[in-house]
């Protein structure tokens, strides 16, 4: 159920839009703000509040890669694997991050606190390999500079790169 | 006409086509997935790709999506350009990376467009090594089998279920090599035309669940071209058995009719002929000791009509869902007099109605095709989904791309209230009075007379100005009422309304009417009675005075007819002799003396009419169950044995058609029933049809651990020009004929395309089936007859808890009485219940989903009845919905005003655990 004070903010949002298909987007990525991701309750709400069908909204929800379908971490790493940073190493980085934080590609560490999912291009080919990690984007990797990224410099002996 | 040259030939092609279409059109092969005829071109799958040149000088060309261009006069295009045909095989290759190589457990293996499509593209090996990405199926409900791995991506399932259908809750999730069509979460899909993915989607994502419980592929079924049964609008249906079961029924394409669909109804409502409360033996009551084989039986019978008849103490009671043939051998032994065609009195007042307005007016009743585009509908005190399910999606065709403005006036908000301009709550009195104010408008009366407005709700009135308005400038206006509602005043209004625009456009406009009827035959029954036989109020009258002490009942439950079960059942009772044919067991057979089990419609053949008023031949499919016989068999028998005056003539009935042509012979305005297909003694090189395929296998394999000979007989056929076997003559027969879709390199449904005159368009050799009424150059009619309007009972007086008006809910699966019998329907229908409007259950402090014992008093009648409660906020705060064609509330039948009384709540058990 969405909160009253939830209704007043979506209201002004919606506002901008000239349809509720338009709105959609911008409706899920608050929810997601506010609720961490998107749960199948959110969505219903979601649908609820936008007049559209719940399966049409979760067509948008499981298309787009920053829209959470699951619980995620503190903070979302999201890799790019697209072709330049392919070519420049992402799979060191990645099986770096996966090493650190004891994941996999898609997983959330036991702590809570990172989780790790694939995006694609960023645009940042000339730098790549290229992330983002919340609304931060990161490039030039380096496995010190992902340490340094994500805080992970004093826990240094455990893991590491072993490839 | 443009001319387009493909592979260095030039063929003409209809206009607006697009180069997929003109290929098809000239019967030559392009693989395609995602096109349909009816769901339009959108690109996407790139399988019928071929190259296009600019100009006879250009030898290089470039590769096009064929559907996606139009086909101008000029176009070059070459199919068979090694270029073209490797990017096809190619796109198959890429598809096969992620199917599964499972076709020998797939229920569409053998009959799978993917399969026909990489046969034909030529893709033979696969290079591909690594893994397939793999899927979660959901639950979909009875009647749909999901299995996502198989999906290949050509969207044609959700464009089906979402754009052209409207349903709302299958989806598009995901994306890349992740797309999964599905539903949010696992349940049962709710659009009652789901069934269609079955034959929509190319490959086995979507198939029957009711198949596969008795799964047979398609070579090895045994098929004829027969009608749904399950409501009036006579879709053309292929049902197909093996080994005395039906196993499935799908779509048979007819382009004025159904098109490529069919409703959930009649798609798994077949299942009640297999059931276990099928009457296979004659059964008798009396205690001599004789045995009930249909010899002794039809002879004791026999005896007692000539008694009977002799005693004038004889009457009958037909049937809306027995053919023609069969109600017309009844009413020959009982005389039209003492024949009862076996309608509530209600609802034969208003056929009979329909009928007479239709055979004396220059208004047309709609066909589907007619109803996909019309420019404005009003709908009167119908329900359309439920009552007709497939008009419903021929409205919503309508909406969606004829751009029609819809006013519909029904109990509650339905499923085509999204798209309808205005979307009124009304009891069915009101629709007529809403209805007779429309007729007032459009005569140019601006004000109705108040007596009419005040009984509206308020505001109503804006709605009827505006609907007036739009029918004026419609081209083609269509009123559709039902008979669900039990409400004479609804079609009085609809066949006004209809009048009027007759005579205030001057014969301008082509206004369409339709009346959604709840059986298969009941406008057949109803022309063959001609309004002559006694009514069934009359007949129970008769019964109780002595006057009728001998009654045949031919397919019908009478206890769905009467509206007063007590009072009939002792009518019955005081019968001497209850002859009942039928198929199921049903309160009626309870009480007979005699039954008679008789053949489904599946087993045996003859000619409805449907509610458009087409006549439609329906042929054997399969043997009867049990000792079973077809209905106008056994009353031929009795006939004859009866040695009833003038009952010569029937001794040379001895095929299905021999009887159409007396009663065509016999009911000028059915005379035309004789030609809609060929008799049973038809042949093709002197050779029959076969009914199984040409690839069948097995044929004699199930009794061969005893005997290797084909020791079973195929029955003897002198009905239909088809044969049990797969022998016979192999060509194309008429279209009447057509057991199968079935064409060299197309296994699957998709090889309609090679029957028809051009894709998506008419069969070639004339769509089957032929319309009785066609509207005649009247531009009168009953003008002056000005706003009559039918009204129920006043309200009642006195002590009262409340007083609501009771009115019919028909439901898409549970009203109907067949396919209720189905397990899959059955699995789907709601539980009996009364719907309230939330304001009304809080004034008769009742909470939904609780069940009560309630007491219902109508004139004095009381009835007590427990139910459960369900709410709906938009119907009307004075009226009380109750499932119509359930046993619970057969009691009752047209809306009435009526005391509910709660007397006490019934303790909710535990809800049943489901059945492993």
């Amino acid at each position: 159920m969405l909160t009253p004070e939830e209704r007043v903010e979506l209201d002004e949002m919606r506002s901008h839009y000239p349809t509720v298909r338009a709105a959609s987007v911008s409706v899920l990525k608050w929810l997601q703000k506010h609720r961490g991701y998107l749960s199948d309750e959110s969505m219903r709400d979601a649908a609820d509040y936008l007049g559209l069908p719940v399966a049409e909204l979760d067509g948008l929800a499981t298309f787009y890669n920053l829209l959470f379908r699951q619980p995620v971490g503190e903070r979302v790493i999201c890799l790019c694997d697209s072709i330049s940073c392919w070519m420049c190493g992402s799979d060191r980085i990645r099986r770096h991050i996966e090493n650190r934080l004891a994941i996999r590609m898609g997983e959330t560490s036991a702590d809570g606190r990172f989780t790790l999912v694939p995006v694609v291009c960023l645009g940042n080919c000339d730098h790549a390999p290229s992330m983002i990690v919340g609304d931060e984007l990161f490039h030039d990797l380096t496995p010190e500079k992902v340490d340094q990224i994500l805080g992970l410099e004093d826990t240094g002996s455990h893991g590491g790169d072993h490839d | 006409m443009p001319k387009v040259t493909i592979d260095n030939k030039t063929y003409d092609v209809a206009e607006g086509r697009n180069l997929l279409e003109a290929i098809l059109d000239n019967k030559l092969e392009l693989p395609y997935f995602c096109w349909h005829p009816e769901l339009g071109s959108v690109g996407s799958c790139r399988l019928c790709a071929v190259k296009q040149y600019r100009d006879e000088d250009d030898k290089q060309g470039r590769l096009v999506t064929s559907c996606m261009m139009p086909a101008t006069d000029g176009a070059r295009i070459s199919i068979a350009d090694p270029e073209a045909a490797e990017f096809r095989r190619s796109v198959i290759e890429w598809l096969m990376i992620n199917h599964p190589h499972d076709c020998p457990v797939c229920d569409e293996g053998g009959e799978c467009h993917l399969q026909d499509m990489t046969v034909m593209t030529g893709h033979a090996h696969r290079r591909y090594r690594g893994r397939k990405r793999t899927f979660t199926n959901q639950n979909l409900g009875p009647f749909i089998h999901h299995e996502m791995n198989r999906c290949i991506q050509c969207y044609r399932c959700v464009r089906f279920y979402r754009e052209y259908a409207g349903g709302e809750d299958l989806g598009v999730f995901a994306s890349k090599n992740h797309v999964y069509f599905g539903r949010f979460e696992e349940g049962a899909l709710e659009l009652p035309f789901a069934g269609n993915l079955v034959e929509v989607c190319p490959t086995g994502v979507f198939t029957d669940k009711t198949l596969h419980r008795h799964f047979t592929r398609k070579w090895d079924l045994q098929s004829a071209p027969s009608i749904c049964t399950h409501c009036g609008l006579g879709c053309n249906t292929l049902p197909a058995s093996r080994y005395g079961t039906l196993r499935r029924v799908t779509s048979r394409y007819n382009s004025e009719v159904n098109g490529y669909w069919l409703c959930d109804r009649g798609r798994f409502g077949y299942e009640y002929v297999n059931g276990n409360d099928r009457l296979l033996a004659p059964a008798s009551r009396t205690d001599d000791g004789a045995p009930d084989d249909w010899e002794t039986s039809t002879a004791a019978i026999a005896g007692i009509l000539s008694e009977a008849r002799a005693n004038g103490t004889l009457a009958a009671v037909g049937s809306p869902r027995a053919s023609l043939e069969s109600n017309f051998v009844l009413r020959e032994i009982v005389g039209a007099e003492r024949f009862n065609p076996g309608l509530a009195d209600e609802e034969r007042r208003i056929v009979t109605r329909f009928l007479e307005f239709l055979e004396s007016t220059s208004v047309r009743c709609a066909s589907l095709r007619d109803a996909n585009s019309v420019d404005v509908a009003l709908v009167l005190g119908a329900d359309v989904t439920s009552e007709a399910p497939l008009l419903d999606l021929a409205m919503t065709q309508a909406c969606r791309n004829a751009g029609c403005r819809l006013t519909l006036t029904s109990l509650r908000r339905g499923r085509l209230s999204k798209f309808a301009a205005d979307d009124l709550h009304l009891d069915p009195d009101q629709a007529a009075r809403f209805g007779a104010a429309i007729v007032a408008t459009l005569r140019g009366t601006p004000e109705p007379p108040e007596a009419l407005r005040d009984s509206l709700p308020p505001g109503t009135h804006d709605r009827v100005r505006d609907t007036a308005a739009a029918l004026s400038a419609a081209r083609r206006p269509l009123v559709i009422a039902g008979t669900s509602a039990r409400h004479r005043g609804v079609l009085e209004a609809a066949i006004q309304v209809a009048q009027a625009l007759v005579s205030t456009s001057g014969g301008s406009k082509e206004p369409l009417v339709s009346l959604a009827l709840p059986e298969p035959n009941t406008l057949g029954v109803t022309m063959l009675d001609a309004g002559e036989g006694p009514s069934l109020e009359n007949l129970l009258s008769a019964i109780e005075s002595g006057k009728v002490s001998t009654l045949i009942v031919c397919e019908n439950d009478l206890f769905r007819r009467s509206g007063n079960p007590e009072r009939l059942a002792n009518a019955l009772a005081k019968l001497e002799t209850l002859i009942v044919l039928d198929q199921l067991e049903t309160s009626t057979v309870e009480g007979a003396d005699w039954t008679l089990p008789v053949a489904a419609a599946a087993e045996s053949s003859g000619t409805f009419v449907s509610s458009e008023g087409r006549a439609q031949r329906y042929f054997q499919v399969k043997a009867a169950a049990g000792e079973a016989r077809t209905s106008w068999r056994v009353l031929r028998d009795l006939l004859v044995d009866s040695q009833q005056e003038g009952s010569e003539a029937a001794l040379e009935w001895t095929a299905t058609h021999h009887v159409t042509a007396a009663l065509a012979a016999a009911h000028s305005s059915l005379r035309q029933v004789v030609e809609i297909a060929p008799p049973g003694d038809f042949r093709l090189l002197q050779q029959r049809i076969p009914r199984l395929s040409i690839r069948s296998s097995g044929r004699n394999a199930m009794p061969d651990m005893t005997d290797v000979r084909q020791h079973v007989q195929p029955p003897e056929d002198t009905d239909t020009p088809f044969a049990f076997s797969m022998e016979g003559y192999q060509g194309r027969g008429p279209t009447s004929l057509l057991p199968r879709y079935w064409s060299p390199g197309w296994n699957s449904s998709e090889a309609v395309n090679r029957f028809q005159i051009e894709v998506g368009g008419p069969l070639h050799g004339g769509d089957p089936g032929l319309r009785l009424i066609e509207p005649g150059d009247i531009r009168t009619g009953s003008d002056g007859a000005g706003l009559q309007t039918v009204s129920v009972a006043a309200v009642p007086t006195g002590k009262l808890e409340a007083v609501l008006m009771l009115c019919g809910i028909s439901e898409v699966f549970g009203s109907e009485e067949t396919s209720r019998r189905a397990p899959a329907v059955a699995e789907s229908m709601p539980p009996a219940y009364m719907l309230l409007n939330p304001d009304t259950a809080v004034s008769l402090g009742v909470v939904e989903d609780g069940r009560y014992d309630l007491r219902f008093g109508i004139d004095e009648e009381m009835r007590e009845l427990s139910l459960t409660v369900r709410i709906d906020e938009t119907l009307p705060i004075h009226v009380a919905g109750l499932p119509a064609g359930y046993p619970e509330t057969a009691w009752w039948q047209a809306p009435c005003w009526a005391t509910v009384e709660i007397t006490g709540q019934v303790e909710q058990r535990e809800p049943e655990k489901e059945q492993p």
